[in-house]
């Protein structure tokens, strides 16, 4: 009898986790058709904390249709997801950085912009100029936000004054900085302070670069993946150079005198998110009907005011839907001064692969 | 006499009836699927994709090579590996220094209270890794609780150093692994025979060598499978070193994140993977050569 009930036991356990096994795997085919027989069901692969879920919310009610989110913290999981994972998006948010690699594999498709009537809100420099490998936009329209790669310096700690990257080797920092640990931004900005292509593959170049970094690494006391907010606030670190300004500044308006960004020599960064139509989307209209709601004023000013960011939409057109003192953050005039010194990068395979391998050595140098 | 008594008793186990296997298959079943789906079948498919090539945007070729292998010979990369398995030692002794006398004392006090200690050794697994990392930052910054602590005391004028360095290391590191170290030689030191610590004494031998020559080797076997159960996890563990820290080296587990993200480098990535499950193996097997139970690690 006791035999009995295990057999039972046991043939119930293997049939929940066949069960189980099963429902995970649904159908990759998205979505049911309506009557027209059109899909009503949108998947789209997103960046978190950039969008406003109530928005997206709105779509759905305002279409009829689902859409389906899949949320991401970094491009390279996006990039697994749509090569290595069958691509079953519709929609992607792309940073600029991998739009040429993403046309040049053919993972988008071409826009329709007419249908995509809100552009007319967008920074007219942001249209003006598309991406690397997307210069005309044919394939990319900015999404919401953009930001810098820059120095930001604690005005009450940091001991010396920041006129270059290269002062982030200063012997006065020592234990003092906080550095991004994405090989692109690092080798990037190292490139550039060196009056080098930040977009250079030459193997020379970068190894300068990684001297440069090394000086620097000396006085680094921690590489951040994500946010340097942290080290900046709690004092642990007097200089970091990050993305994080605009969350220090939207943060709390106590930071504003405490942190500035440093004016450098050379130029800093800029990054900013492209929406794009994946190759495999059979709904483009969907797709187009989707994404100029996400950049219409309204909208943006949803995503810019939960998450705290500078909106890429005109003031004129935007400032209705956002608080009154949204405009006196001091990040959105410093992010317009910069816009006129910086750069884009255009992720090349080759070039990963070289600063990686460099990042791996810089990363053995020095340690304890 | 019946005739079943006139039979000889067969020697070894018993022969099962085929209803006994039957049930035996079956209960095994649900496991050996687990284990065939999800930790045979994708070891496999990384060992397959070390030989590949890397293609276009992080794609895979399937061309074999064994340029994967050979680039993990390349100094930068063995030194990240030579780097892991420093940390590893290092935190593998220390943790088993300090939990050592940790499980002697839980052997040793009443039962009610070992339970309770035990429970409180396994509380810090049933949070996550990262809740208690983050923690630990919050803990130990310069603005956090020790330092504002210590500064409101006026014990100090100016924040300690805690976080970012070598020490956060190995505070986070020891915390997180002591669980593992504790529990196996609890359990060895618990079955101990208390008569032949007595006997030892009654032979005139004093506290420390009655340690080295009776303790000791008898709990050998639960010092083994900690130091299997530690250093093992601790090899390919990168949070502490980055999130304590302060990422400014590299572990064989961030090179391993990296080459599957940033690099997206699948085969070579994939090549990192094996030669860590190698080492893993290697280990395992030096353990139950010097006869080590694989029991004892939960196998």
């Amino acid at each position: 009898m006791r035999s009995k009930s295990k057999v039972v036991t046991a043939l119930c356990l293997s049939t929940v986790m066949s069960i189980g096994f099963l429902s995970g795997c649904n159908s990759s085919e998205s979505g049911s058709a309506d009557a027209e027989g059109q899909k009503k069901e949108l998947n789209i692969c997103i960046w978190d904390g950039l969008f406003s879920e109530e928005a997206i919310k709105q779509f759905e009610e305002e279409s009829g249709c689902t859409v389906n989110i899949t949320y991401i913290d970094n491009t390279d999981t996006m990039i697994s997801k749509l090569v290595e994972g069958g691509n079953q998006y519709d929609v992607c948010d792309i940073e600029a950085a991998y739009v040429k690699s993403f046309v040049e594999n053919g993972l988008l498709q071409e826009m329709d912009h007419s249908a995509i009537t809100n552009e007319e809100y967008v920074e007219p420099a942001l249209m003006e100029n598309g991406p690397i490998g997307d210069e005309e936009m044919k394939y990319t329209t900015p999404d919401s936000n953009s930001g810098y790669t820059a120095i930001i310096y604690n005005t009450e700690t940091c001991p010396i004054e920041i006129d270059s990257l290269t002062d982030l080797a200063d012997p006065a920092l020592e234990n003092q900085v906080a550095l991004v640990s994405s090989t692109i931004s690092l080798y990037g900005s190292a490139l550039s302070s060196l009056g080098y292509s930040p977009n250079s593959t030459s193997e020379q170049e970068i190894s300068e670069a990684n001297d440069l970094l090394a000086k620097i690494k000396k006085n680094v006391k921690t590489f951040v993946s994500e946010s340097a907010v942290s080290p900046l606030v709690n004092g642990e670190c007097s200089v970091a150079l990050c993305w994080d300004y605009s969350v220090l500044c939207f943060e709390s308006d106590e930071y504003w005198d405490q942190f500035a960004i440093a004016d450098i020599d050379s130029k800093y960064e800029k990054f900013i998110q492209y929406w794009g139509i994946t190759s495999t989307c059979e709904n483009t209209e969907l797709a187009q009907e989707f994404i100029n709601y996400m950049i219409s004023p309204e909208t943006v000013a949803m995503h810019v005011d939960e998450w705290g960011q500078v909106p890429m939409v005109q003031q004129q057109y935007i400032e209705e839907y956002l608080p009154e003192d949204f405009y006196k953050n001091p990040c959105i005039e410093k992010y317009n001064e910069l816009s006129e010194k910086s750069w884009l990068v255009a992720v090349d395979d080759e070039q990963i692969n070289l600063m990686d391998k460099y990042y791996t050595l810089l990363m053995g140098e020095g340690t304890e | 006499m019946k005739k079943s008594e006139e039979k000889p008793r067969p020697k070894g186990r018993p022969k099962k009836t085929r209803r006994e296997r039957m049930t035996t298959l079956i209960m095994q079943a649900p496991m050996t699927i687990w284990a065939a789906l999800f930790i045979i079948a994708p070891f496999c498919l990384l060992a397959f994709m070390s030989f590949m090539t890397k293609g276009p945007l992080g794609s895979i070729q399937y061309t074999p090579t064994l340029d994967n292998y050979k680039e993990i010979l390349n100094p930068v990369y063995a030194d990240v590996i030579k780097q892991s398995l420093v940390v590893a030692g290092w935190t593998t002794t220390l943790t088993i220094l300090m939990g050592y006398p940790l499980a002697g004392f839980i052997a040793k006090v009443k039962s009610k209270t070992s339970s309770l200690l035990t429970i409180l050794l396994m509380l810090p697994l049933w949070v996550s890794g990262l809740v208690v990392l983050y923690s630990f930052v919050i803990l130990l910054n310069n603005s956090g609780i020790i330092n504002t602590i210590l500064m409101k005391l006026h014990l100090l004028k100016e924040p300690l150093a805690l976080l970012y360095n070598n020490f956060a290391i190995v505070v986070g590191m020891i915390y997180m692994f002591l669980p593992f170290a504790v529990l196996p030689m609890y359990s060895s030191i618990e079955k101990l025979d208390p008569g032949l610590i007595e006997a030892s004494k009654d032979l005139g031998a004093g506290p420390v060598k009655t340690f080295c020559k009776v303790t000791l080797p008898l709990t050998s076997p639960g010092v083994f499978a900690a130091i299997i159960l530690t250093f093992i996890p601790c090899i390919g563990y990168y949070m502490v070193t980055d999130m304590l820290g302060g990422g400014t080296s590299l572990m064989i587990g961030n090179l391993i994140y990296r080459q599957f993200t940033i690099s997206r480098n699948w085969p070579f990535g994939a090549a990192l993977s094996v030669v860590l499950a190698v080492i893993i193996f290697l280990m395992v097997f030096i353990y139950t050569k010097l006869g080590g139970d694989l029991d004892d690690l939960g196998a």
